[in-house]
């Protein structure tokens, strides 16, 4: 393996390679940052260009793209609270607060190291340790995805809020939207009232932008701030530099990218759950947990760290099994097929100085974020919020509006943005949580999929779903994570004065 | 420029627009519309931005084909459109048999066959049955019998989702054998290959081109092909004939347009396909992929499509998969 | 023990009508989805019928909690809207945006709400405002249409788009 990516290396550092990596990474932070197109978007457009050059230019443009358009969904979200992409949700939940605080230059800089630190984490994770998490993927079947989705579910109650009912009904309104749209098992249409729009369910990505972009718009036009941010405020060197709280941030850099990796290399799992379950365990094991959601860069850091360490990740069990690990694996799958690149242990016997070239490509287009991103996002992006206020309402509105009817080419999506839109609205105003919708919508078709699957194969036992050494893990973890607010309240039972009439504090 | 040259160069451009019919020598003299009806970066997509590429070169100097996702309903939303398109050559699409096929025999689409005018077909891949490398069947025998003894207790996992053509292949296959098998629905491919890889299902479903690779490896057994012969790709793995069940079922990708556009327009468009798919760059792209490139004319894609849809027709009487 | 942070946002009732409407409306909801999930096959509606009571236990939960304050003289602080003119403002202008998107297309229509929805708010700098429209509608289209060959809203003017390429 060493003597394949010395090999390599000079493939990788060739100069139209190196370009390509640029070109790659500059095309994937612009779909990135722009609502509706996604790097399945680009490398779909992209692939066939390729038929004719180099593998290892495609490979670049591929990787850069990868892990550009990852870091590129953040920028929208702290700046203007308009997820880019489904993954930079969770991003968005303390991002856009720091903007609100005067610190969106602080926050671009986390989300862009903490992204660059999980994607680096999770290419040397593809170089170094394919063989034995791919076996591990492999563990994973129908009755661990259900467990899976009860822990990610768990976690959710670390994310309800000062207000339990309203948490726990966000989660509910979430976990209904998920269940609208054909049921594949037998073809039952819910909740479709007969629209074919509706068959496949909402699209995940014009729910998400609804919820989360379409609120900050009414409340902009309500205040009707006619003045900008200060130029000041997006110099960096007066918020604090996240390179230099390295110690701050590195356990929860460990902590994402060990779950961003995990969750990459499960098919089963989407892709923007990682970025979501990241969050929730920087909040559980959090000393103040009450600060998330309210501007605090740990968030910020673990959404980013999650969401990139599951790029490289995603692609080990495509390349050694032909397993795509999320959407753009699979595209990435379908470009290394054209090139004859076929996945499979045979391909790192075969080709081993294009495969470990590309592994290389993810780790170098990783560093090279650093310094695209770092130029470009605060830079150039950042001095949109010079714009007045109430100028950038109509602006966030067009973008969304044609990214959203991009995804389906569907005038029907843009009537569900406003509706989501508005509902979002007055779910804010009331302040019902949105984070919990989001985990609902993600986990509960994963959860109520899987778990019939698992007893649709085990012929209705449920004993089955205790069947097996991980099952029996990720069970006893959900309920810990469940138990231990009840247990920490029960024993904290009297040691802290209730004090009655706080609401008028 | 003014504001009012600008609505002057507007109006212009609108009525130049509307005036100039279609000259149909000049075919294609403006952009044509190539609609997917699913979302990009699936197998359809991107078979169809590569084919649009090399159809633009053979269709003569200036030709554009612009390539449109309309993704919805298991491909219902982007069918409909194309089967409502203008019939004049500038609207086509990929349409995706037996799954369009089965849409029209459950008798919601509204559309019917007939309404589309098949131009070319350009992908079939066989469906076939693959089983883990040590499982306890080797053959579709042992399989059936297995089903027998505990009728039901056999799943058989699927990429599809009820009603997807692996679902009716697997009602035909045990209408046959005159047994019964549980389907387990996995809606996508990745999932079901971990599973069987996995040993999570003792059996699956797929294409021959998903299956291709682990089958190779040696880390899955395919013990049946969905096809009339064995396939060049993988000389070894036997078919459902050879076993003595007719279970013919595969996945087929090719061009069609809304009915009524004029033959001269097809034999274009038919011709440039044909052409691409010959095209030096396209075939080795295909060869390297082992993308199970099956050219049919407009004439044998349309006896083809008929024949599916009555294949269909049947299956519904007998088993009905909703 | 409620912890509320909008008690300090200015006085005023009618959030806690709002608390108590949309609690209501969700019960309501989740009262429709247990009786139309019930026609389905009970593999496919176990699933929503059980949201759907937890849904509408909690609603009520809420709806009763307000209620109970309200009678003990203690309703839930806070206005609903910050400023209810220009929240009008603003989702008139939505819909009107959508449907105008809907009928003639993305372009005429973008370029007037960046134009007239700053203006409705009391914001003049007119060249701003046209400058920051144009720049955006071009920016999109050059990205979606002409780079990505995304599709944007059918458009009245795609015509001359077309002749542009």
């Amino acid at each position: 393996m060493i003597d394949a990516l010395l090999h390599a290396l000079p493939l990788v550092f060739a100069p139209m390679n190196i370009l390509a990596m640029f070109i790659g990474l500059i095309a994937g932070l612009i779909v990135g940052c722009l609502p509706g197109l996604t790097v399945v978007t680009g490398l779909a457009v992209l692939i066939p260009l390729t038929f004719g050059l180099d593998p290892m230019f495609a490979l670049g443009m591929m990787a850069g793209m990868y892990n550009g358009g990852s870091y590129g969904g953040a920028i929208p979200a702290i700046l203007m609270r308009v997820p880019g992409t489904p993954a930079s949700v969770a991003t968005v939940l303390d991002g856009y607060k720091m903007t609100q605080k005067g610190q969106a230059a602080y926050a671009l800089q986390v989300a862009l190291l903490s992204g660059v630190i999980g994607s680096v984490l999770s290419s040397i994770s593809l170089i170094l340790l394919s063989p034995p998490l791919v076996s591990f993927s492999l563990m994973f079947g129908p009755i661990e995805y259900f467990w899976l989705g009860i822990l990610g579910l768990a976690t959710v109650s670390s994310l309800l809020g000062d207000d339990l009912p309203k948490g726990l009904i966000a989660c509910g309104i979430g976990l209904l939207i998920g269940a609208v749209g054909q049921d594949i098992s037998n073809g039952t249409e819910r909740f479709t009232f007969g629209q074919l729009d509706l068959l496949d369910g909402f699209s995940a990505i014009v729910l998400l932008t609804g919820l989360f972009a379409v609120p900050p718009v009414l409340q902009i036009i309500e205040e009707a701030v006619k003045t900008g941010m200060s130029g000041d405020k997006l110099k960096l060197h007066r918020q604090g530099s996240a390179l230099s709280q390295w110690r701050f941030f590195t356990p929860v850099w460990i902590r994402s990218s060990i779950i961003g990796i995990i969750i990459g290399i499960l098919p089963g799992a989407g892709g923007s759950m990682s970025s979501f379950l990241a969050y929730n365990e920087a909040k559980r094991v959090a000393r103040h947990p009450e600060t998330f959601g309210h501007g605090n860069p740990e968030g910020v850091a673990a959404s980013e760290c999650g969401n990139g360490a599951d790029n490289a990740a995603s692609l080990i069990p495509a390349l050694a099994l032909g397993i795509p690990g999320s959407g753009v694996a699979a595209v990435i799958l379908g470009g290394l097929l054209v090139h004859g690149l076929r996945p499979g242990p045979q391909l790192f016997r075969e080709h081993p100085d294009i495969v470990y070239g590309f592994m290389l490509q993810f780790l170098v287009t990783s560093f090279l974020l650093a310094i695209v991103g770092g130029l470009a996002a605060t830079r150039i992006f950042g001095q949109v919020l010079r714009l007045p206020r109430i100028v950038l309402a109509p602006v966030i509105l067009l973008f969304v509006t044609v990214g959203v009817y991009s995804v389906n080419n569907s005038l029907f999506d843009l009537w569900v943005l406003l509706g989501v839109g508005l509902i979002g609205y007055v779910l804010e105003r009331l302040d019902y949580p949105s984070a919990p919708i989001v985990l609902g919508l993600l986990l509960g078709p994963m959860i109520e999929s899987q778990l019939r699957l698992a007893l649709t194969i085990s012929g209705g036992k449920t004993t089955a779903l205790l069947s097996t050494p991980i099952a029996v893990t990720l069970a006893l973890l959900s309920a810990a994570i469940l138990l231990a607010p009840a247990w920490r309240m029960w024993r904290e039972r009297g040691k802290t004065p209730v004090i009655e009439g706080a609401e008028s504090r | 420029m003014k504001p009012l040259s600008i609505v002057a160069a507007l109006g212009t451009a609108l009525l130049l627009t509307a005036a100039g019919a279609p000259a149909r020598a000049d075919y294609p003299d403006k952009p044509i519309e190539m609609i997917v009806a699913f979302a990009p970066g699936g197998g359809t997509d991107v078979a169809a931005r590569s084919i649009a590429r090399y159809m633009e070169k053979y269709l003569g100097p200036g030709a554009r084909i612009g390539v449109v996702n309309k993704p919805g309903a298991g491909g219902e939303i982007g069918w409909t459109s194309v089967a409502q398109g203008k019939a004049d050559g500038y609207t086509i699409g990929f349409i995706n048999a037996p799954a369009i096929n089965a849409l029209v025999v459950e008798g919601k689409t509204k559309f019917k066959m007939s309404d589309f005018q098949p131009v070319a077909n350009l992908v079939y891949d066989p469906g076939v049955l693959v089983v883990p490398k040590n499982s306890p069947y080797s053959s579709l025998k042992d399989l059936v019998d297995a089903a027998k003894k505990a009728s039901g207790a056999v799943v058989i996992g699927t990429s599809g989702a009820s009603g997807s053509s692996e679902h009716i292949a697997l009602l035909n296959f045990q209408r046959l054998a005159d047994t019964k098998f549980t389907p387990a629905f996995f809606g996508g491919t990745a999932p079901v290959r971990q599973a069987v890889l996995g040993g999570h299902v003792p059996a699956a479903t797929m294409n021959l081109s998903e299956a291709l690779q682990i089958a190779r490896e040696g880390t899955i057994k395919v013990i049946g092909v969905m096809s009339a012969e064995r396939s060049s790709y993988l000389p070894d793995a036997p078919t459902f004939r050879e076993g003595g069940y007719d279970v013919v079922v595969g996945a087929s990708r090719g061009i069609a347009a809304p009915k009524g556009i004029p033959a001269d327009v097809i034999a274009k468009l038919e011709k440039a396909i044909d052409q691409a798919l010959k095209d030096p760059e396209y075939l080795d792209a295909a060869k390297k992929a082992e993308i199970p490139l099956q050219y049919l004319a407009s004439s044998d894609f349309k006896t083809f499509l008929d024949r599916a849809s009555t294949d269909l027709q049947a299956t519904w009487k007998a088993t009905p998969w909703k | 023990m409620e912890v509320t942070p909008e008690a300090s946002t200015p006085q005023g009732r009618s959030r806690s009508l709002a608390e108590i409407g949309f609690a209501t409306l969700l019960v309501a909801t989740s009262v429709a989805v247990i009786a139309t999930a019930s026609t389905y096959p009970a593999e496919s509606a176990a699933y929503p019928v059980a949201i759907g009571i937890g849904m509408a236990v909690i609603g009520c939960w809420i709806a009763l909690r307000e209620i109970l304050r309200r009678q003990r003289g203690n309703p839930m602080q806070g206005r609903f809207a910050e400023h209810a003119p220009r929240l009008a403002i603003g989702v008139a202008a939505l819909v009107v945006y959508f449907a105008a998107v809907s009928l003639i297309g993305f372009i005429l229509p973008s370029l007037a709400l960046c134009v007239l929805l700053p203006a409705a708010v009391g914001f003049q700098r007119w060249r701003l405002s046209a400058i920051v429209a144009v720049v955006c509608v071009v920016s999109i289209l050059a990205i979606f249409v002409y780079a990505l060959e995304r599709p944007i809203p059918p458009d009245v003017l795609s015509p001359f788009l077309g002749r542009l390429r």
